[in-house]
């Protein structure tokens, strides 16, 4: 069969599927389409407002810090919107103002900026729209010279705290009738504080000394048990006569170890060993006690311990005399200071703090250039406001029903097709060839 | 002996574009002297209808064409064969009843074919009747006629196995609307019955004698549609 007459075939059944489920094709379009009138009417209208922003930069597009490119990104930031959601009173959630807002970057060699703001009333789409572009220009001012604005802040605050630090020296210097008067004893008492700090640092070093001393002399002086074993250790170590005492009694009592490891307690001679053993330790203790009650009894040991004994304490008292000394010295300067005139005190103070005033001001001039600088290099302001427009966005009503009709047909066309998809009867004619695998070659009858 | 012309429904009529390529494509792909089996799986499915116009359009076109009705599609009454002659004509004759034998049928078709150009038989069911699948071997052509709209089922599986098995010669599959059946049995009797009816014997001694075509001589001519 020729291609066309395989169309005309196609269209053919397609019609007289349509038209055998014609019932259902008219249900289905009219439930369809009542079910997309409301659909339609629930879609909530959207106005859109738009405002002109002219953006003039020193640098433009060349700045590094802030240049036209930043505008759309700064206008929906989160600052700008949530000050022009507070100054309008408006409840809008941020991201939802965020999603209704459209930035549209200034052209190529333009500098026009343009700001959309879409809502579904007209006025407030104008509103918020004129209220992006307010505070964008609010914002700008002042994000452009922050770093200048902070450091003139802290500086104000300085200048304010030298003033008062002046005028309180003043108020203090005319309390005491000196006011006016130039008479400025300058006798080297600007001094007096110098020399008083420096003995207190050697007061300091010098009680340093003194605890490393005091430590040294607890570190090398003995107690009494050990000052006493290392005397008797020395002493009957000299005795010739305690050593062969004490060898004897030594010998003495290892044989009767040996006997009494050797022999019952019947042994003849054990009576005779103890007795010899416990005579002879009672003479050498005797002995060791005559050497130590000796008038010549000696430790050289003991001696020397004794005298680097006596050596740091002879440290630790010159060191406690040079402390005392020092704390002489800081007394007099103490005095020196208390007997200077409060006027010579008040004018040192005084000029000072009119120094540093001073500095500080060079430093608010330098700000405040540099501020006006930053001014200067760029502005942003409105070039057309918008006004709230009827036009509203996107399709209008009819063309959504006019679609919804559209689609309605064409959904109950496709629930005739599927309807048929499901018939097993043989309607059409490539049912019949896919069935026996032949070619139609004819169709009898009218449809 | 002449008859009234009948004019078919329009239904029927309706479909003369599909006809005659229908008459082209065997024309065409079939070679002459022809038998063409008109069969289907199932009853109702336009076989009859089918035959009729087939054989209505060759003998329009000039083709010395005959229309068998086998017997068993229908009683023995209603068996017949229509020819027409040289002159576009139509006649119908008695069918006998050995057609039931396969060889019979055989020889039968050899008749045929020595009489006519194109002999369209409106056979039986080709799953159940023996006759027609054994002139469905033998046919120079085999049109499956399907009524649209019905049901498929095994019946129609099992045709096509058969006509696969026998490696039958099938042309092409005929739809045929359900009106147009309808309309076709409504009226079949007077579509068909105004066709003069010649006995089958007649033919048969009609090729004994050497004569094929004295017969339709003797019969007057009754055209079958007087536009």
């Amino acid at each position: 069969m020729e291609p066309t007459g395989r169309v005309n075939i196609w269209l053919s059944d397609a019609y007289e599927t349509i038209w055998r489920y014609r019932l259902l094709v008219v249900l289905v379009a009219i439930g369809s389409i009542v079910a997309a009138i409301p659909l339609v009417n629930s879609i909530p209208r959207e106005y859109m407002a738009s405002v002109n922003i002219l953006g003039v930069n020193g640098n433009t597009r060349d700045d590094p810090t802030f240049s036209s490119p930043d505008l759309p990104s700064i206008a929906t930031s989160t600052v700008v919107l949530d000050r022009v959601l507070n100054r309008l009173g408006l409840d809008i959630p941020l991201i939802a103002m965020k999603r209704r807002i459209t930035v549209k970057p200034p052209p190529y060699k333009s500098s026009i900026m343009k700001i959309e703001f879409v809502d579904s009333q007209p006025e407030r789409a104008a509103l918020i729209a004129n209220g992006i572009a307010d505070e964008l220009i609010r914002y700008y001012s002042q994000i452009s010279t922050s770093r200048y604005d902070s450091d003139l802040g802290a500086l104000n605050s300085e200048l304010e705290k030298q003033r008062e630090r002046i005028t309180r020296i003043d108020f203090q210097v005319r309390a005491q009738g000196y006011i006016g008067s130039s008479s400025f004893d300058d006798k080297g008492n600007d001094s007096a504080p110098l020399q008083l700090g420096s003995f207190e640092t050697e007061k300091q070093l010098a009680s340093s000394v003194l605890q490393g001393d005091e430590a040294h002399l607890r570190a090398v002086a003995l107690d009494s048990q050990a000052r006493l074993k290392l005397f008797r250790r020395d002493v009957l170590k000299n005795d010739d006569r305690y050593q062969s005492l004490q060898t004897a009694a030594s010998l003495s009592a290892a044989q009767l170890a040996q006997f009494r490891a050797v022999y019952t307690s019947a042994f003849p001679g054990l009576p005779a060993a103890e007795f010899k053993a416990r005579s002879l330790d009672e003479a050498a203790k005797k002995e060791a006690q005559r050497a130590m009650e000796s008038p010549d009894a000696y430790s050289p040991a003991v001696a020397e311990a004794q005298i680097e004994e006596r050596k740091a304490g002879a440290v630790i008292v010159a060191d406690r005399a040079k402390i005392s000394a020092l704390e002489n010295l800081i007394a007099i300067e103490h005095a020196r200071l208390d007997a200077m005139q409060p006027l010579a005190l008040l004018q040192l103070e005084r000029s000072a703090a009119k120094a540093e005033y001073l500095s500080i001001s060079a430093h608010r001039a330098t700000a405040l250039a540099n501020r006006a600088d930053a001014l200067s290099l760029g502005s942003v302001s409105v070039v057309d406001r918008a006004i709230a427009t009827e036009v509203q966005m996107g399709l209008s009503r009819k063309a959504l029903i006019a679609i919804s009709v559209l689609i309605s047909f064409l959904l109950a066309f496709a629930a005739a097709f599927l309807a048929d998809s499901f018939n097993p009867r043989l309607r059409r004619l490539s049912q019949i060839e896919n069935l026996y695998g032949k070619e139609v070659i004819a169709t009898l009858g009218r449809r | 002996m002449r008859e009234k012309s009948v004019q078919p429904p329009d239904s029927i009529e309706s479909s003369a574009g599909q006809i005659e390529l229908l008459r082209a494509r065997v024309e065409r792909q079939v070679r002459k002297p022809a038998i063409v089996v008109i069969t289907s799986a199932k009853q109702g499915d336009g076989k009859s209808l089918t035959a009729f116009l087939l054989a209505k359009s060759l003998a329009k076109a000039g083709r010395r064409t005959a229309l068998v009705d086998t017997p068993h599609d229908s009683s023995n009454e209603d068996a017949f064969i229509s020819s027409h002659d040289f002159r576009d004509l139509l006649v119908r004759v008695q069918l006998p009843k050995e057609f039931h034998s396969t060889e019979a049928s055989t020889e039968y078709l050899s008749l045929l074919r020595a009489a006519y150009e194109f002999t369209i038989i409106d056979s039986g069911l080709l799953l159940t009747d023996t006759v027609t699948m054994a002139l469905a071997e033998n046919a120079e052509g085999l049109l499956l006629a399907v009524r649209l709209g019905r049901a498929p089922s095994d019946d129609d599986d099992l045709t096509i196995q058969l006509i696969e098995q026998f490696d039958c010669p099938v042309i092409g599959l005929i739809a045929a609307l359900p009106s147009a059946i309808d309309d076709f049995s409504v009226r079949r009797d007077e579509l068909v019955g105004g066709i003069p009816r010649v006995p089958f014997g007649t033919l048969r001694d009609q090729r004994g004698s050497g004569n094929a075509f004295r017969l339709f001589e003797t019969i007057d001519p009754v055209p079958f549609r007087s536009s």
